[in-house]
């Protein structure tokens, strides 16, 4: 391993290579011309995580000035902050390669799926039990992941007594909720340093070559880009539309929906799609494809607005959701439209780019 | 794509039910061939070119003697004591499993997993050849289970055995034909959210010996606690109750940490292999597959995401030789050598017009 590259850095970087594509080190470098990623981490991820990290940053004021002063609007004002907490978060949850993935920082923020409701159980015996050290930030980062991070910070906010929030009667269940949104905030701005100008992810991923142990040549610096994307697009179907729908109305299970509790959940399937088109647009994928492949890319756009419209039509809470057939059924086109979209992802666009799938590669078998 | 259905487990057994007896029953053998217990053959799942999926069996040369399809992608190869049967796994986390008999004794059996389980893609016969152990995930309980089949009985499931952690992957039967090892990988996931990794923050592998007498926990060893990200998948077995086991890195953003062990119930060790970084890193974290030659104590590993594999003498921790080759998973060790395979069709020196699966097994000397 070259001495210029420090261990941890290098396995920052390493995230992106449980791809499903794989490349001789000497291919053909044929997407030299292809991709921008420069452009992806100023344009995209970047502004991103600022954006969050401002979030963050609001929420942790208003639940300051809920906690010193207690009332309906103070409360009203912190349930407001967490639902631009949502947005925020959904546009950069997706971008999991490097400073996300690593430290359990995705797991401390947003633990999901919480399949048999553990964490939820662990917030409920915290307040319960009126557990000192959760209001302690510096504690609570000691605790599980599932107590500290935002499906927390939403059941003290919007479950079962929290109104009781807007008056001095629960300063231990404010307490924690200030503590869970000062991790928050120091999640995130941990999260933008990350990447900085001198974060060495930055360097590794924007210059590829034979001495870069990391991203040998622009196919994989490219298939880092596109596997983020595709996955992201997965996990909107595959964790957060189908265990919500499932098959049909009768099926469908409201209560499994992300955010179903404070009413988020439409708006974050929102950001998730601007964040992950926002990352398209900032490839620039199509600079120098011809002009049917340009068309491919350019309906990834073109689907996504598909979607973002379908949702705002949507938004309304999960139950209300699955009991309107139009409703239910503009989420089921959602979930089409983005299928589609990981469908171009997964194979259109490698294949435009001469990425060839490990067939043996996947993932952990 | 497959995961647009709500639960793939749901279709997949669906599917099974309602035409896993004719696939059974219909798919006769393409080239029928004769298998004396001298033999010496291999077996791998396949994709071919126009996306069928099957599973073949090869000479040493590299001829296909034999191949049949599957109605999903295979994983695992076992062969029987005699080696005139072998049972090929689904790819995780597949619902069905396909036993052979290579000589026409019988036609295929098709087991299905319970509804309220899926195969992990791995198991072992018996010694006596009259059981089936599939490693299973109990999923509602996010427990490993070891499935038991009779394969005096069309592979009728006569009960299960713990495996004592979650997410179990490979596994295989000790020498003394009694104990198996289980590498429990640590990694808990749910049909409804298909591949998806539950408890990456709070995962705990180990490597867990169980007596097949009664099921019960003889021996358990556990990964240092900083290596708890460090899921051990795979297993080649190394002699009397010991195995050597290859890990991948589920904290991929850490230091480099050691991908292979030797795990013994003899002396009670679980020991690491200390590499050298640089080829550490070469393997990006994975170690596909590894097999262990028992006449010269060499091992070899397989990493698919870089292409490469490593032959290794454990005694000195010297690299005997690196084969690059894209994609390349499947190795086996079959007559004092290692036989290798690749998802790009590569098989010990043959292009072949196959996408082998990641895994390649002897009916001489088989992995665990």
């Amino acid at each position: 391993m070259p001495g210029f590259i420090k261990r941890a850095e290098y396995w920052i970087v390493s995230a992106v290579l449980t791809v499903g594509l794989s490349f001789p080190a000497s291919a053909n470098d044929t997407t030299a011309d292809h991709v921008d990623i420069s452009s992806v981490i100023e344009t995209a991820i970047v502004p991103a995580f600022h954006g969050f990290e401002s979030s963050a940053s609001e929420m942790q004021d208003a639940m300051s000035a809920l906690c010193a002063q207690p009332s309906p609007s103070a409360l009203q004002s912190s349930r407001a902050s967490f639902n631009t907490l949502v947005g925020s978060w959904g546009q950069v949850e997706f971008i999991r390669l490097g400073p996300l993935a690593a430290e359990n920082r995705l797991e401390r923020i947003l633990f999901w799926p919480d399949r048999r409701g553990r964490g939820l159980k662990q917030v409920q015996n915290i307040i319960r039990t009126s557990d000192a050290t959760a209001t302690s930030v510096q504690m609570l980062g000691k605790k599980s992941v599932a107590v500290q991070g935002l499906l927390a910070l939403e059941f003290a906010l919007f479950g079962t007594g929290a109104d009781s929030l807007s008056s001095s009667d629960n300063s231990f269940r404010c307490g924690y909720a200030l503590a869970i949104s000062e991790n928050l905030k120091q999640l995130s701005s941990e999260l933008v340093g990350l990447w900085s100008d001198q974060n060495r992810i930055r360097q590794l991923w924007l210059k590829p070559g034979p001495d870069n142990p990391l991203f040998r040549n622009n196919q994989e610096q490219l298939a880092a880009l596109i596997k983020m994307i595709r996955d992201g697009l997965e996990i909107m179907v595959a964790q957060r539309l189908t265990p919500f729908l499932r098959e049909d109305q009768a099926s469908a299970k409201p209560m499994s929906a992300l955010f179903w509790r404070s009413e988020n959940t439409i708006r974050s399937l929102q950001a998730n799609m601007i964040g992950l088109q926002n990352l398209v647009e900032a490839s620039r994928f199509d600079r120098t494809l011809d002009n049917n492949n340009k068309r491919v890319v350019k309906s990834l756009g073109f689907e996504s607005k598909n979607a973002l419209r379908a949702l705002a039509a949507s938004d309304l809470p999960t139950q209300k959701i699955v009991e309107d057939a139009d409703v239910f059924g503009r989420l089921i086109y959602v979930r089409i439209v983005v299928l589609g979209m990981f469908d171009i992802l997964e194979n259109r666009l490698p294949a435009m780019f001469g990425l060839t799938s490990g067939f043996s590669s996947l993932d952990g078998d | 794509m497959d995961w647009l259905a709500t639960s793939q487990l749901v279709d997949r057994r669906s599917f099974m039910k309602s035409t896993g007896a004719a696939f059974a029953t219909g798919l006769l053998p393409r080239q029928a061939f004769a298998l004396s217990a001298s033999d010496a053959v291999l077996a791998s799942a396949y994709r071919d070119r126009n996306g069928t999926f099957g599973v073949a069996v090869l000479s040493e040369q590299g001829e296909i003697l034999w191949q049949q399809a599957l109605p999903s992608r295979g994983h695992d190869v076992v062969f029987g004591p005699t080696g005139e049967t072998l049972v090929v796994f689904a790819r995780r986390p597949g619902t069905f499993a396909v036993a052979i008999d290579l000589g026409h004794k019988q036609n295929s059996s098709t087991i299905l997993s319970p509804s309220d389980r899926h195969f992990y893609g791995h198991g072992c016969f018996s010694a006596d050849g009259k059981l089936l152990y599939a490693t299973e995930n109990d999923f509602e309980n996010a427990k490993g289970k070891l499935g038991i089949y009779d394969a005096s009985d069309n592979y009728r499931r006569i009960g299960e055995f713990e495996t004592f952690g979650i997410g179990p992957h490979d596994m295989g039967l000790m020498s003394d034909g009694r104990i198996i090892l289980v590498a429990n990988g640590g990694i808990e996931t749910h049909p409804d959210f298909l591949r998806t990794k539950l408890n990456l923050s709070t995962m705990r592998p180990n490597l867990s010996f169980i007596d097949t007498k009664d099921g019960s926990l003889l021996a358990q060893f556990e990964l240092p606690k900083t290596h708890h990200k460090l899921s051990i998948r795979h297993l080649a077995k190394a002699g009397e109750a010991s195995a050597w086991f290859a890990c991948q890195n589920q904290d991929e953003l850490s230091d480099l940490k050691p991908l292979v062990g030797r795990v013994s119930l003899v002396s009670g060790k679980l020991e690491l292999l200390e590499l050298p970084d640089a080829v550490l890193a070469g393997l990006r974290g994975y170690v596909g597959s590894i097999a262990c030659d028992n006449e010269s104590a060499q091992i070899a590993i397989t990493s698919p995401r870089v292409g490469i594999a490593h032959i290794i003498d454990p005694s000195t921790n010297t690299i005997k030789e690196t084969i690059s080759q894209k994609d390349i998973c499947g190795v086996a060790a079959q007559n004092n050598r290692f036989m290798l395979s690749s998802g790009g069709g590569f098989f010990d020196g043959h292009q072949m017009p196959l996408h082998w699966d990641n895994h390649l097994t002897s009916n001489i000397t088989s992995s665990a």
